[in-house]
């Protein structure tokens, strides 16, 4: 898989951001799980859902 | 005393007004095309009954076929009589459309009309992409007058197999022409093969790049997920994945109401789409795939219950062939984040901390999560 990360260079990214807190459930607002009520943040395989997903600038 | 919180979602009606197609892609999931056509006054009907006493937010009134632009004086009668009253609920229209039998006095139609009236084209690529997934159709499309009428409307792209090889290529080519790219695997071909997943690595690995050197391009659906999710994936319940049932109304040309477009006769048959107008789309959690219970990725892999309607029968059954290239592109996602949050400040990224946060948190949840096939939960 040419998409691992090696421990070390989390651990690195992981402590930039140490000292900030957030509840997490709350602050993702933002589609998916948005303001239709849907989460399928333009992967649905057909128009109209992805279509009606950029129409409603979501 | 504190007022309850009535949560009105946006909502769509689709009218399918003709079950013909003027293209053969390959890939298409509509198997039972005919010639059935929507009249105005069913369609005038339908909008009577939908645009009034809505309980929803706003809604989308969508044309979609077929072609929808073959009955295209169908669908301007349509707007025009909706256009001449007063409505309970705030609506636009949208189209559908694979662009070919957009000339002329449709063109001029629309471009007139560009502020009320959206347009979503279909194309795959570049245009030897196109041709070959969608009937030779790329010289009678011009891309610039729908890139340029709407702009922040993205094009939709099918991947089969025959274009995946040439993936990046094709986004890249869209990009250049102003689109955001909505781009996903066709369903329906058999995709279990390690080979495409190699195929799919390395496509994947060919826009991350790109993306690094171009942050301020939004990166095409496929490298948009949301990884943040993972990290909290223990804390969230099941949410419905698309609108299919509830805040979709799709109706075939008939007059008969589907939870979408792939339930109707023109896709699935009519016995089938009659067997889907039974079926309970309010309980979320009853459209869980239980095969998935422990799945870290549950949050962000996408599923469509028409598709699996299709293909099992049963609405919450996805397609296994899927799984190994949607954990393929969960990898790609929490690495091109972890590209770009090593490389660029949260001011070049237009993101705050807290979002670095919870980007970094979804990158350590899935880098985590691949060592233990990302079963990792309960």
């Amino acid at each position: 898989m040419p998409f691992v990360i090696e421990k070390q260079q989390l651990n690195a990214l992981s402590a930039t951001v140490s000292d900030v807190h957030t509840n997490a459930v709350v602050a993702m607002g933002e589609c998916p799980g948005g303001r239709c009520g849907n989460n399928c943040s333009g992967t649905c395989a057909w128009s109209p859902c992805t279509n009606l997903c950029a129409a409603t600038s979501h | 005393m504190q007022e309850a919180k009535i949560q009105r979602n946006p909502g769509s009606i689709t009218l399918t007004l003709t079950d013909a197609c003027n293209l053969r892609c390959s890939y298409c999931y509509e198997h039972h095309k005919s010639t059935n056509r929507m009249s105005f006054e069913t369609a005038r009907d339908i909008l009577d009954r939908e645009l009034v006493n809505t309980d929803m937010e706003s809604l989308t009134i969508d044309f979609f076929g077929g072609e929808p632009f073959l009955e295209f004086p169908t669908m301007k009668r349509i707007c025009e009589y909706v256009w001449s009253r007063d409505w309970d609920v705030e609506y636009k229209f949208f189209v559908s459309t694979n662009g070919t039998l957009v000339h002329g006095e449709v063109r001029d139609w629309l471009a007139g009309h560009r502020e009320s009236f959206w347009v979503g084209l279909s194309y795959d690529g570049t245009p030897a992409m196109n041709n070959l997934n969608r009937d030779r159709s790329s010289d009678e499309i011009d891309l610039p007058f729908f890139a340029s009428n709407w702009p922040t409307q993205g094009i939709k792209m099918t991947v089969s197999r025959e274009t995946l090889p040439n993936l990046a290529e094709g986004v890249r080519f869209l990009h250049e022409q102003g689109f955001s790219v909505n781009c996903n695997l066709a369903y329906g071909p058999d995709w279990d093969s390690g080979h495409w997943n190699d195929v799919l690595q390395s496509q994947l690995m060919e826009l991350i790049d790109f993306y690094v050197e171009n942050p301020h391009i939004k990166p095409c659906s496929m490298l948009s997920m949301e990884i943040p999710y993972v990290a909290v994936a223990d804390r969230l319940e099941y949410t419905k994945w698309c609108g299919a049932g509830t805040n979709m109304k799709v109706y075939s040309p008939d007059g008969t109401c589907y939870p979408c477009h792939f339930f109707e006769p023109m896709a699935v048959g009519k016995e089938m789409a009659e067997r889907s107008l039974t079926i309970d789309f309010a309980n979320a959690a009853q459209l869980k795939d239980r095969d998935c219970d422990g799945c870290i990725l549950m949050p962000i892999c996408p599923t469509c219950y028409g598709s699996n309607f299709a293909a099992t029968g049963d609405i919450t059954k996805k397609d296994r062939d899927l799984c190994a290239l949607t954990k393929t592109m969960a990898m790609a996602n929490s690495y091109l984040w972890y590209r770009l949050l090593d490389r660029y400040d949260d001011d070049e990224l237009g993101i705050n901390r807290e979002r670095r946060k919870l980007l970094t948190d979804g990158i350590v949840a899935i880098q985590d999560g691949f060592t233990n096939d990302f079963k990792t939960l309960g």
